[in-house]
């Protein structure tokens, strides 16, 4: 399996005023494809940054950041907002659909941005949206959808156009147990469909679901374990046919 | 993104925000709709003082006392004296200037009353005393009946010609030629009636009536000035004819060189020229107006984009988080911004077009919309929108992506 992220010897330090402060201080961190990722950290650990700079939103003061074997740690503006249009699909905490827009049109956006013809990001729609199981619900605008299915369409969004990376931000800080259940099953199954996934999380439960755990603590990695995953101690994943986990 | 969907995306915002989109809009409107309004109403007034006020005929010039007054005339000075124009002029024009023909004094008087038996028109005739050729270079003709002769002139007969609307007025059911009337008290025989020349603006052309220069003398004094109506040989050398006229003329009243012409010359395209100097300043007028409140309206619409690209810093943020350029936001909100500016603009259009019919079919006007106020009116507010939006626009497209995000 190829790198997906290759992060060497990452510095970020952010300047208030006077002041330096440090958020990175050298980050070596390498996911290979196909991988499901924790990053957990408590606040100001430097987890939010190093996803902001994983997510291509931001750019690291020092140190090399490869995504997909392409180095993206001094790219413009231009070229990292299309790195994000083609390489990462975000799920956020807060969903962040546009109010106004259908689930499809919202669907729609990264394709829009990619310069796709419209016959084509139609069927790319549809089959993102029947991917997460709303095919049906393709034209409701988010505020006539619960919470669990917008969490679904910002899920369509993120792989609608094909990215190497899903990076999901506290994908069930705004849902109840039991919807933020359905969502880890459907990143369960976007991780066995082949996708790489990195989760940011501050939830122990939630990290559970990965199988590897990046914890961050005052700007460095200081732990990076694999671990098995968990498959359903509450039957989530453990009705699955045998002969399903093995096609994958 | 392409034009295409930044349209898509500009119209579906300003729909979703109608009463803010269209309060921001109403100055765009006026603006607009006084630019077309007023100049259609100026082009409608233009063309009937072309069509209507051109009394004299092609290649005819008028020689007389004083300049011709149109319009305003602010604190005017004060009109210096100058000997009357007589017949010593007319002489001197027919004898010395070539290029011209039919030299014809008239001198007029306003008011006048015109009884048939028991009846009578309102005292709102022009009585005119003239010659033979004072009908043609007054544009007329005569319709029934005869015009005016030497013989008529050399003994100051009694003889009139009058206007279609007299004629309408006193002999609705009968002949006119050979009748006698009474004008201001004075009896004549009519002679011949004026084709109708009816005009909208100048309804005293068919309220006219001719009589022999002599007879006007004979009847009402000589203590007038006459004025001089003089057709140029060739109507497309007037210029010629006109500067040949004015030598004579000066050389008639005795002008030694270096002195100020006391007199004056003028054609009907002067007479248009001068409206057409004093609508100048109307359109100017009407232009800072409009552009006063497309200005306002600009300021309106920076303030509303504002406002607009705080409210969606989050779906500016997502956007970005999604691969939207620093372009792609530009352009998202340039074109909110010239698209709002133009629904304005199209609403002035139609409301500037509805009033300027409006307004001429109170005042008779012949209305007609010029094309270049439209296309001004419609590049001026989207250059508007694009100048007042372009900073709105510009702050969004320089959102960075994470603090947009995070904002609540």
């Amino acid at each position: 399996m190829s790198s997906i992220i290759d992060l060497k010897n990452l510095h970020k330090v952010y300047e208030i005023g006077q002041i330096k402060v440090p958020a990175l201080a050298g980050v070596d961190l390498d996911i290979r494809e196909g991988e499901y990722v924790a990053i957990m950290g408590p606040s100001g650990s430097g987890k939010s940054t190093m996803m902001n700079i994983i997510g291509c939103l931001d750019t690291p003061t020092d140190g090399i950041y490869r995504l997909a074997g392409e180095r993206v740690d001094q790219m413009t503006d231009n070229e990292l907002a299309d790195i994000r249009n083609r390489r990462i699909g975000f799920v956020f905490q807060t969903f962040n659909l546009l109010p106004r827009a259908d689930a499809f049109h919202n669907v729609e956006l990264p394709l829009i941005y990619a310069g796709i013809s419209r016959s084509q990001r139609k069927e790319q729609v549809e089959s993102a949206l029947e991917k997460v199981g709303l095919a049906d619900r393709m034209h409701h605008k988010p505020n006539e959808l619960s919470g669990g299915q917008r969490q679904r369409v910002a899920v369509a969004r993120a792989l609608v156009n094909n990215p190497s990376l899903l990076l999901a931000d506290e994908p069930t800080g705004n849902l109840d147990s039991r919807t933020s259940y359905e969502i880890m099953e459907l990143f369960g199954q976007l991780y066995e469909g082949g996708n790489t996934i990195i989760l940011v999380t501050h939830e122990e439960d939630i990290a559970a679901y990965s199988h590897r755990v990046v914890r961050l603590l005052d700007g460095k990695i200081s732990s990076d374990e694999t671990q098995v995953p968990r498959t359903g101690e509450n039957g989530m994943f453990a009705g699955k046919p045998a002969d399903e986990e093995t096609a994958s | 993104m392409n034009m295409l969907e930044s349209y898509r995306v500009s119209v579906a915002s300003i729909a979703g925000n109608k009463l803010r989109s269209s309060l921001t809009l109403l100055g765009v409107v006026i603006g607009v709709m006084t630019i077309i309004a007023t100049m259609s109403v100026i082009r409608g007034l233009n063309k009937m003082m072309e069509n209507e006020m051109s009394e004299l005929s092609t290649g005819v010039f008028q020689v007389q006392r004083y300049d011709v007054q149109v319009g305003m005339h602010v604190g005017g000075r004060k009109r210096e004296y100058r000997p009357h124009i007589g017949m010593e002029e007319v002489r001197a024009i027919q004898q010395n200037v070539p290029q011209v023909s039919m030299v014809a004094p008239e001198i007029h008087k306003w008011g006048v009353q015109i009884k048939y038996k028991n009846d009578a028109t309102p005292p709102n005739n022009t009585l005119f005393g003239g010659v033979t050729a004072t009908v043609a270079n007054n544009g007329h003709s005569i319709e029934n009946g005869r015009n005016l002769t030497e013989q008529d002139l050399q003994y100051a007969r009694s003889v009139v010609v009058i206007g279609a609307a007299i004629a309408r007025r006193l002999f609705p059911y009968r002949d006119p030629v050979g009748q006698h009337v009474t004008l201001n008290g004075q009896r004549a025989q009519v002679i011949g009636v004026l084709q109708e020349k009816g005009s909208m603006l100048n309804q005293n052309a068919d309220h006219v009536a001719l009589i022999p220069i002599t007879t006007f003398e004979r009847w009402f004094g000589k203590e007038r000035s006459y004025a001089i109506t003089v057709q140029a040989k060739d109507p497309t050398k007037m210029d010629k004819a006109i500067e040949q006229t004015t030598i004579a003329m000066r050389a008639a009243r005795g002008l030694k060189p270096g002195d100020e012409n006391n007199f004056a010359i003028w054609h009907s395209n002067q007479l248009v020229n001068s409206f057409n100097e004093m609508t100048k300043w109307i359109k100017i007028a009407a232009f800072g107006i409009a552009s006063i409140a497309l200005i306002v309206a600009g300021v309106g619409i920076m303030n509303i984009m504002l406002v607009s690209v705080t409210e969606r810093t989050r779906e500016i943020g997502v956007r970005k988080a999604l691969g939207a350029k620093r372009t792609s936001i530009l352009a998202q909100f340039l074109v909110e911004a010239v698209i709002l500016t133009e629904i304005g603009a199209l609403i002035g259009v139609g409301v500037g077009i509805g009033s300027a019919y409006l307004l001429g079919g109170a005042a008779n006007l012949p209305i007609s919309v010029p094309l270049w106020s439209v296309i001004v009116g419609i590049l001026f507010s989207s250059a508007i929108g694009l100048g007042f939006g372009t900073w709105p626009a510009w702050r969004a497209s320089r959102l960075d992506p994470i603090e947009a995000l995070r904002y609540e």
